[in-house]
């Protein structure tokens, strides 16, 4: 049997429903905490200076903090939730828009059916979504820890988790 | 037996049923009558437990729950059916959700009526669509079919075959309750007629009944209803002046 068969309203196609998730999740989550990267580029570079045409590290110098730089930078996981959020609720819409198949799922002997072929893939996809954010997070830590110079780390390299996402 | 026990409906300030009683037992074909606004879809809505109601109405003596509405079926002109599957996709569907379905019956009807089995329903004509509504209400294996003006749209030879192969495939324990205003066509296939206006139910008789009085169903239609044959007449000669007379 097809996932679409099981997870989604009756008629809705997964590929499509796919392919939306990956298109929010790519616009949503990884470009909008790319602009990390500039930023700690940016951050990075102030570390230096220039002495007779030769790039040196400034004496003392210590790198920004990475909660500073992390900044809001996954913000747009909440725009990514709401997509998830609005793609439920056009399921649940489905069984009313063109027809009134919402007279078959009534009759239906589980009344958790309906719910389960509006909410699984938008849970799936909100869960997916989460789990990448914690991924870019971590894969801009690990940057983050072992491309800034050892001397220049904070004594700190833990970040703000919530001052990320809000 | 479906009963229907002092049902009373309101959309908020508006009654659309007012103490309703009736029954429905097994086997009978039922036709449900009255104008437009005068509760038929209303009355069928409550039984199939669509819309909250206050009175009470249970199926051979439960309320009317998940665990046992399967024994409904339901077509009706709004269409139930979902608009991006295939009748292949429809019969697999119905299939895990309703044990009873008739395969059977399904096939037999959709070669009848020569539907397209690996077509999307969005893609399907007004009258298929309600062909194929009606096919899916009497193969869910249900023993209570209701039906709300099914055939919206149909002509009238579709609507013939419809009858015909309605009473021929009918199993004795199948009840039909079937919402019209096609009065004449179907009393053929009725066998009982309910009359319901501005939400109570005026008038219920055996077709049996009438014909024993030599009395046509839209002659008993009319008369319950107070119909006055002369008001067109009335209301042309008040529009153009003229006497029918003259």
């Amino acid at each position: 049997m097809r996932f679409s068969d099981r997870y989604l309203p009756p008629g809705v196609d997964a590929r499509g429903e796919l392919a939306r998730f990956a298109a929010f999740g790519f616009v949503f989550l990884l470009c909008w905490s790319l602009s990390f990267l500039p930023a700690y580029v940016r951050a990075l570079n102030a570390l230096y200076t220039y002495e007779y045409g030769r790039r040196v590290l400034q004496a003392g110098a210590v790198m920004q903090d990475l909660g500073s730089l992390m900044r809001l930078r996954f913000a747009g996981f909440w725009g990514y939730a709401l997509c998830c959020l609005g793609t439920a609720a056009g399921h649940y819409r489905s069984f009313t828009r063109e027809t009134k198949s919402i007279y078959v799922m009534k009759r239906l002997k589980s009344a958790r059916e309906m719910h389960v072929r509006c909410l699984a893939l938008p849970a799936a996809a909100l869960l997916a979504g989460a789990a990448l954010t914690a991924l870019l997070m971590l894969a801009y830590t690990l940057l983050y820890r072992f491309a800034t110079p050892e001397a220049c780390l904070p004594a700190s390299v833990g970040f703000d988790f919530w001052g990320a996402l809000l | 037996m479906i009963r229907i026990r002092n049902l009373e409906k309101s959309y908020g300030a508006q009654a659309a049923l007012r103490g309703v009683d009736a029954e429905l037992d097994r086997g009978e074909i039922v036709g449900l009558f009255g104008e437009n606004g005068a509760g038929k879809t209303t009355l069928i809505k409550c039984i199939l437990n669509l819309v909250s109601f206050s009175g009470e109405i249970t199926l051979d003596g439960e309320a009317i729950t998940r665990a046992n509405i399967g024994r409904l079926a339901f077509a009706t002109s709004e269409h139930s059916f979902f608009p991006g599957l295939t009748p292949e996709e429809h019969r697999q569907f119905y299939r895990e959700h309703f044990e009873k379905f008739n395969e059977k019956r399904f096939s037999g009807l959709m070669d009848f009526f020569g539907l397209p089995g690996k077509k999307k329903l969005r893609g399907f004509s007004t009258g298929q669509k309600n062909q194929f509504e009606v096919i899916m209400a009497l193969s869910q294996g249900a023993d209570y079919i209701l039906m709300d003006e099914p055939f919206a749209g149909n002509d009238v030879f579709n609507r013939e075959d419809f009858y015909k192969v309605l009473l021929g495939i009918l199993e004795p324990h199948e009840t039909v309750l079937l919402s019209t205003h096609l009065i004449e066509e179907v009393s053929g296939f009725v066998g009982r007629a309910i009359l319901i206006r501005e939400g109570k139910i005026v008038g219920d008789t055996q077709m049996s009944e009438l014909e024993e009085r030599g009395e046509s169903l839209i002659g008993y239609v009319k008369k319950t209803y107070g119909y006055q044959g002369d008001r067109v007449s009335k209301a042309l000669t008040d529009i153009t002046g003229e006497d029918d007379d003259a």
